[in-house]
This record gives structure tokens, sequence and C-alpha cells, in this order.
């Protein structure tokens, strides 16, 4: 009775908040739903004996996660933070397509899977020490190759994300350059020269109360 | 248990292996309809990590219900957690690069290839 309320408290939840995820017009608004989703999908994970991984979503996905995508959204969002409506084909078209998968996964979820019960030793072992310490030596014997595998896939998708990311050199160049003209336009320091000035202030060469002042 | 003559109440006070599986198909299916019909970048790696955990509770449903011995399904989870935060880093990495090519994530505008 207590795992149905759980359940159901959980599902209301994700679900809701999911809806939110996807159609909600502000993306802030969004990415914040996105952490009711994971930590709630956290709760269904603890109620299927995975305490470990109900402990890695919420640190991966709903800290982690969330904030790499909130970053996102400062980096892209200065003018796009709502979505503009679609048209009515496109919404038409991605309503029937989503029921057909709907129905397509639910009738094949109907499949009669023959549940076993554990056996009493697993059952005294999670009551004991939980998920962890099981999980840890599957990890380290039968799947440490995949185990090494994803490390290095973390590895490479680390130094990939940051040469993405990063500014190539002539994009450097067109931004100082459009930085200069503004400071000309509106006869402002530029960022480089007000950092310079700090420099020469902390070396002693400047006093900035001085510089301020005039 | 979902079955056939079975009384409504009992499927709501009696949780199985098919409820988290049907919440898992929910889940996934809501984060289609964002896939497909999001026009933000940024919304669809959202909806995209939203599939993945669909296809998460699927598996810790599983393992918890047909081989709680063996536990390859919350191993399988683990694998796929960190896959999918590789790709949610790349992923943001492409947007970027390509906001600051275009000035947009909207998805509209990436015509290059309708020609």
């Amino acid at each position: 009775m207590t795992e149905a309320i759980i359940f159901w408290a959980f599902t209301a939840i994700s679900v809701t908040a999911a809806l939110g995820v996807v159609f909600n017009r502000s993306i802030i608004y969004s990415a914040l739903l996105l952490i009711l989703v994971f930590l709630s999908i956290a709760g269904i994970f603890v109620l299927n004996n995975a305490d470990f991984l109900a402990i890695a979503q919420t640190i991966v996905y709903a800290v982690g996660m969330t904030i790499i995508v909130l970053f996102g959204i400062m980096f892209t969002g200065d003018r796009a933070m709502l979505d503009e409506p679609l048209t009515s084909v496109r919404k038409l078209v991605s309503l029937v397509l989503a029921t057909f998968t709907f129905v397509l996964l639910i009738k094949t979820v109907q499949f009669p899977f023959s549940i076993q019960p554990a056996s009493q030793s697993v059952i005294q072992t999670l009551m004991q020490s939980g998920s962890t310490k099981m999980l840890g030596e599957l990890l380290f014997s039968q799947f440490v190759v995949p185990f090494e595998l994803a490390s290095v896939l973390l590895l490479v998708a680390m130094v990939g994300a940051i040469v993405l990311a990063k500014k190539t050199f002539a994009d450097a160049g067109e931004m100082s350059s459009q930085q200069l003209s503004y400071s000309i336009d509106s006869g402002e320091p530029t960022k480089e020269a007000n950092s310079a000035l700090h420099a020469a202030a902390s070396r002693g060469e400047v006093h900035l109360e001085e510089v301020t002042r005039s | 248990m979902i079955q056939t003559g079975v009384d409504p109440m009992n499927l709501v006070t009696h949780i199985g292996l098919y409820h988290y599986l049907a919440l898992a198909v929910l889940l996934f299916s809501i984060g289609l309809v964002g896939l497909i019909t999001s026009r933000n970048m940024i919304r669809v790696l959202m909806c995209l990590e939203l599939m993945l955990n669909a296809v998460n509770i699927n598996f810790v449903a599983f393992n918890n219900y047909l081989h709680l011995d063996v536990m390859a399904g919350q191993v399988f989870s683990i694998f796929i957690l960190t896959v999918s935060a590789a790709e949610a880093a790349v992923g943001l990495a492409v947007v970027i690069a390509l906001y600051r090519m275009r000035s947009s994530v909207d998805i509209e505008r990436y015509t290059v290839l309708k020609g």
C-alpha cells in the first residue's frame, strides 16, 4: 500500500513536470521542471531497489546536467527565450506519431514476462548494504572493459566539448574589433582597457580612485 | 499486474512491473512529442534526456522484477547515464558553436541541406 502511494505520487509529479518541460513556452522554466522530473525518477529508482542509481541520478542528472543546460540557455538565450508556436501541420504530425508510438509501446510492454522472485541471499544483502556493493563488484569484474571504455568516452567527450565550444582565433579577432568600434562610438573604455587599468593599479602604477574620479 | 478481468482497485493498490513499464512508455512518448515539436535546440536536448531516463526506468524495473540476482540492468543504467552525460556535454557545445555561427538556436533557421 505504501509502495502504491509513493509510486502514484512520483508518477503524478514526473508526468506533470515532463509535460511542463515539453509545453512550457519559457525554456528556463522547462529546465527547472526537468530537475523535478529527474528527482521523481530517482524516487522511482529507490522503489526498485536501485539506491545507488538514485543517488547517481540526483548528482549527475538533477544537478550536473541541469546546470550544463542552464549554462547553455544562458549562452544562447538572449533573444530566443520563448519558443514560437508551430505550424498546425507539424503539431498534427507529431501528435499522430507520438500517439502511434505510445500505443505500439504499450502493446509491446504487455508481453507476459516471467516474473521471478529474488533469492533469499540477495534480499538479505540488499537489506543490509543496499545495491552499491553488488554493483561495484559487478562493475569491476564482469563489466570492467565497458567500464574503462566509459571513462575513455567521458574524457573524449570532455575534450571534444571544449574544442567545439572554444572560440577560434578568427572569432576572437572579430570580437575585439567589434568591441573597439563600440568603444569609439560610445566613448567608453573597452573591457581590455579596463582590465589593463586594473592590472596597472594592482602593480601600484596608477591609483584607481583618481582614475575613476577623473 | 495488468491482466484482463482484474478488478481496477487492485490495479491501483498493487504496483507491479507493468506499472513501471507504463510510466516509462508515457515519459518516453512525452519526450518524443517534445523532440519533434520544439524549435529550440536546447529543449530538444532536454527532451532527449527525458527519453533516456524513461529507458533507464525500464532497465531498473526489469532488473528488479526479473533478474534481481544478477543486477545487470542497473549496470546498464549506469552506462546509459554515462553516455547521456557525455552526449549532453558535446550536444551543448555543438549548440553553442552553431549559435556563434548564426546567432540563433531556432531549428527552423538551419536549412543548409534544403538546397
